[in-house]
């Protein structure tokens, strides 16, 4: 007879980033050195990264992987980042997000990943860093991609800029609430730099977003190539001549909602999709030091048990799987957390396989053992934990 | 047992090719495989000095026979011109499956004649597609089954039941000392001329050459039975009850649905090594 | 419950006579199958069975062996990328010389004349072992029926003992009587494969769900044909953790 803990905690890679100690080395944990390769030594694909013409060097965008220093992006959300195992998603990587269910949050990320990129290629307009190629949709919905979320660090930087430039007697007597507050921020935030070594040594790599708002100039034609899919060979092409054109950049793509009927015209059979994706992944291939690939699907229309799911999931590097509450548990977490709603969850987040550590032999599921949140300023994912309810209430239903 | 020892006599006579069955046909599974009755009836044959072909569309190393025909790249009319013909010959199909289904007539026509035994291997495990057109026509296996005077079905020897067994062949899990082993359980179907066909369960040995017939497990005496005259009070239960003590909810079982479906929850999983009496509302495996 | 802490630790067997590829014969000409489940990719025994092709030692046991081989080796895959086997194989000490890699991810069109080329090459060495991953991939990438295929396969198989190296996930064997299915395309492509093998190796995640100490079950099965060498069937258990090594214990 055997009992099993839905939900157990699993160690591994925690979920969220710790702080690091010790500035300058990207963490290598004991026991998490390489996951293949030779031990600690660095492999002679990650030295011949560290040459001078890489696109990689000096990226803002970019830091080593925790687990086997391979070069890391930010997928937009840095709780996603931690999921992944290697805070971000390896460069070279086939990322599948699946979605049950008439809701779209595998959107937002898709929004997420790409202004991530615009970001960071905006960041010295003499030089830009990144390209982006957008498939399947058109430059109306990269005008949506979501603007940075100005009360994080940049709102706080500026305002500790001001707050020292005024570090004066006046500064003192300033009665204004906000800046007395900001002013403790900046405190605070001095002592958090210091501790979390990571954000002040990519401080960069991930950016925070408001996803209510837009992006103020939206992507152009010079940072974000969109690719119809008409004719998906042709797709193909034109996706490795857009990688062609960009040498010395980083390059996220990104397929949103793919097969959606809404834009994927009908008529397609199997094999012509398998030949699609594994031409994506044959193009990521060939190019491992500058692309990485975001994927999108619902899985409503094409169910985990469909064997074109399957191999679309066998091709790719990582499957996560966002599995909205349905209501009924939705309904308890709204009564349950009713004085806390930020504890209110969306839905759970699945692992199925993750970057390097599948491919490597490593089983990576994890069901019902994480949930998400799609939040106004950030993507949280965090461990599951089961509502409980309030004593009273319990107490109640069984008084008879 | 005078029954039994006939039908180990028939058996011996159909492998050893002396009973008329001019189409053997042998259903195997990815679980029991039927190379090693191929094996047997060759090793009979040989002692007999009849004239074996083999006709692969599978097979890569040549087994011990005196005429190996690879056939997958051969239309039917260059299968059967290429066999050569001894006084009395045993032609084994390694495997029926890679016949189309429109030519599968014309190859066992060409090749069955009173002086030939037909033995083919057909997968069950393998899907059987259905060509457009052949919606509504008869099945390989139908055909296959309708044609073979005898028919062989191989299952392991096992104590895992047939629905355990089904599913580890649906998901390709072969038990570990179990699947496809030289000795396993065949059912022969005999059809006499006479239009009688017997049925017998035998296990045989392909390593010893050994034939027996299976025991039949005696039947489970009825429960009611067993209660019945056991003492004096009344241990049995009406129909009546019966229905009644159907329809209480077991409590674990039903709480288990809802607590579960959020995670996190303890869950009772049944494993093949618990007791747990399905008929008794009182056992709780909490 | 099963927890592998407590088990000691074992060396990987696969024949009666211990050996862990079949003995190099130019009379028989062996198939194996690898079968896996996407949750348990087999990189790391993939790894292990070139290894021991190639020097006779196997990273995953403690005893040598002391059977000193040199069988040259042919790898090739259509959906894991070079680059991941060349790290794995890195760790190997050794000579590649006799090791030749076919990128068939990057370009499938003429893989059976590539794979053929390279086998006649090496086999002026000795005959190959051959390992293939996801040739089921051509199925759909190619518009090669399955019998061709299988053919194609067997013609590669008359030169060298053959690895195929393929998934058997529940979803791709549910099988239905629609000849384009894909499920119904792998299932009888496996299906057939099975009934050509002389040995069966599976890789599947742990039925109770993720452990931490083990990371799913390595079964050694008979093919269904039998094969001069003898097959020491066998299960165990196996842990792979981050830094690549993997441990192997009895079930």
């Amino acid at each position: 007879m055997s009992f099993r803990k839905r939900g157990e905690i699993v160690s591994g890679p925690s979920a969220r980033s710790l702080p690091i100690s010790g500035p300058g080395i990207p963490r290598g944990l004991p026991g998490r050195a390489p996951v293949v390769g030779a031990g600690r030594v660095p492999s002679p694909l990650t030295a011949t990264r560290k040459t001078p013409e890489n696109p990689l060097k000096n990226h803002p965008g970019v830091r080593p992987s925790i687990l086997n220093s391979q070069p890391c992006i930010s997928v937009g959300s840095s709780d996603i980042d931690g999921i992944i195992g290697h805070q971000g998603l390896p460069i070279g990587s086939f990322l599948l997000i699946e979605e049950t269910g008439t809701t779209d949050f595998a959107s937002t990320i898709s929004k997420l990943f790409m202004a991530q990129g615009i970001v960071q290629n905006r960041l010295n307009q003499s030089q830009q860093n990144t390209h982006e190629i957008l498939i399947g949709l058109d430059q109306q919905w990269a005008k949506t991609l979501p603007g940075v979320y100005k009360g994080s660090k940049e709102k706080k930087k500026e305002r500790v800029q001001q707050n020292e430039s005024k570090v004066s007697v006046s500064n003192l007597v300033d009665q204004k609430n906000d800046l007395k507050i900001a002013w403790r921020y900046g405190l605070n935030q001095k002592k958090t730099e210091t501790e979390d070594s990571s954000v002040d040594q990519y401080p960069n790599y991930s950016n925070q977003f408001d996803i209510t708002s837009v992006m103020t100039v939206a992507p152009g034609p010079n940072e974000l190539t969109c690719i119809p899919i008409d004719d998906l060979n042709r797709a193909l092409k034109r996706i490795e001549e857009t990688v062609m054109r960009n040498p010395s950049k980083v390059i996220r793509m990104c397929v949103p909602l793919f097969l959606n009927p809404m834009i994927y015209q009908n008529g397609l059979s199997a094999p012509e999709i398998l030949k699609f994706v594994h031409g994506l992944k044959q193009i990521l291939k060939k190019y491992p030091d500058q692309l990485a690939l975001l994927m999108t699907i619902n899985l409503d229309l094409y169910p985990r048990s469909n064997a074109l799911v399957t191999y679309i999931e066998q091709i790719s590097d990582a499957v996560l799987e966002l599995r909205p509450f349905n209501p009924k548990l939705h309904e308890l977490m709204e009564r349950v957390y009713k004085s806390q709603p930020a504890k209110i969850k969306h839905g759970h987040l699945n692992i199925h396989s993750l970057p390097v550590l599948a491919e490597s032999g490593l089983m990576c599921v994890q069901e019902m053992e994480y949930s998400f949140k799609n939040g106004r300023k950030r993507f949280e994912v965090e461990k599951w934990s089961i509502p409980v309810e309030d004593e009273e209430e319990k107490e109640e239903k069984l008084d008879f | 047992m005078n029954s039994q020892n006939s039908a180990t006599v028939l058996l011996n006579r159909v492998i050893s090719l002396k009973e008329s069955s001019p189409l053997i046909l042998v259903l195997d599974t990815v679980l029991q495989t039927g190379s090693y009755l191929q094996k047997e009836l060759l090793h009979k044959a040989k002692s007999q000095n009849i004239h074996t072909v083999y006709l692969s569309f599978e097979t890569l190393n040549r087994p011990e026979v005196d005429e190996f025909i690879q056939c997958s790249e051969l239309s039917v009319e260059q299968i059967s011109k290429g066999i050569k013909h001894g006084p009395k010959t045993l032609i084994i199909i390694d495997s029926i499956n890679y016949v189309p289904i429109n030519q599968l007539n014309s190859l066992l026509r060409s090749l069955i004649s009173p002086t030939t035994v037909v033995c083919a291997d057909y997968h069950t495990s393998v899907p059987a597609e259905k060509p457009a057109g052949y919606q509504n026509m008869a099945s390989a296996l139908q055909t296959l089954m309708f044609m073979a005077t005898t028919i062989f079905e191989l299952r392991p020897l096992s104590t895992l039941s047939d629905e355990e067994l089904e599913v580890a062949s649906h998901r390709l899990e072969f038990p570990v000392g179990v699947a496809n082993r030289p000795k396993f359980e065949a059912r022969m179907v005999y059809r006499r001329k006479s239009g009688r066909s017997l049925e017998h369960v035998f296990e045989i040995d392909t390593l010893t050459h050994e034939y027996t017939v299976k025991q039949e497990s005696t039947e489970q005496p009825n429960e009611e039975e067993l209660l019945e005259n056991l003492t004096t009070f009344n241990l049995t239960t009406t129909h009546k009850q019966k229905l009644e003590r159907e329809k209480v909810d077991l409590p674990f079982l039903e709480a288990q649905e809802s607590l579960g479906a959020v995670g996190g929850a303890i869950v009772y999983e049944f494993e093949k090594d618990d007791d747990y009496d399905e008929d008794d509302p009182y056992e709780d495996p909490f | 419950m099963s927890s592998s802490s407590d088990l000691q630790q074992q060396d990987l067997v696969v024949f009666e006579d211990h050996s862990i590829v079949p003995r190099s014969s130019s009379e028989y000409h062996y198939l194996t199958l690898i079968l896996f489940n996407s949750a348990t990719r087999p990189t790391w025994l993939v790894t292990a069975l070139v290894e021991n092709s190639l020097f006779g030692t196997c990273y995953l046991n403690k005893s040598p062996i002391s059977r000193r081989s040199s069988t040259p080796v042919v790898l090739a895959s259509l959906n894991t990328a070079e680059s991941t086997y060349r790290k794995q194989l890195a760790r190997l000490k050794g000579d590649l010389a006799e090791f030749k890699y076919v990128d068939l991810l990057s370009n499938y069109s003429n893989w059976f004349e590539m794979l053929s080329a390279q086998i006649d090459q090496l086999a002026k060495k000795g005959k190959p072992n051959v390992f293939l991953e996801n040739p089921e991939f051509l199925l759909f990438l190619s518009d090669t029926k399955v019998d061709t295929l299988l053919l194609q396969l067997q013609k590669l198989n008359a030169k060298c003992n053959l690895f195929l190296i393929s998934s058997n996930d529940e979803s791709l064997l549910e099988y239905s009587e629609i000849p384009d299915d894909l499920a119904t395309i792998h299932t009888s492509f496996l299906t057939k494969l099975v009934h050509r093998s002389n040995l069966l190796m599976s890789l599947r995640p742990l039925k109770t769900g993720r452990a931490v100490d083990v990371t799913g079950e390595l079964t050694i099965c008979r093919g269904l044909i039998d094969s001069p060498q003898k097959v020491a069937e066998k299960e165990y258990l196996y842990l792979v953790n981050k830094e690549g090594t993997v441990k192997l214990f009895y079930r």
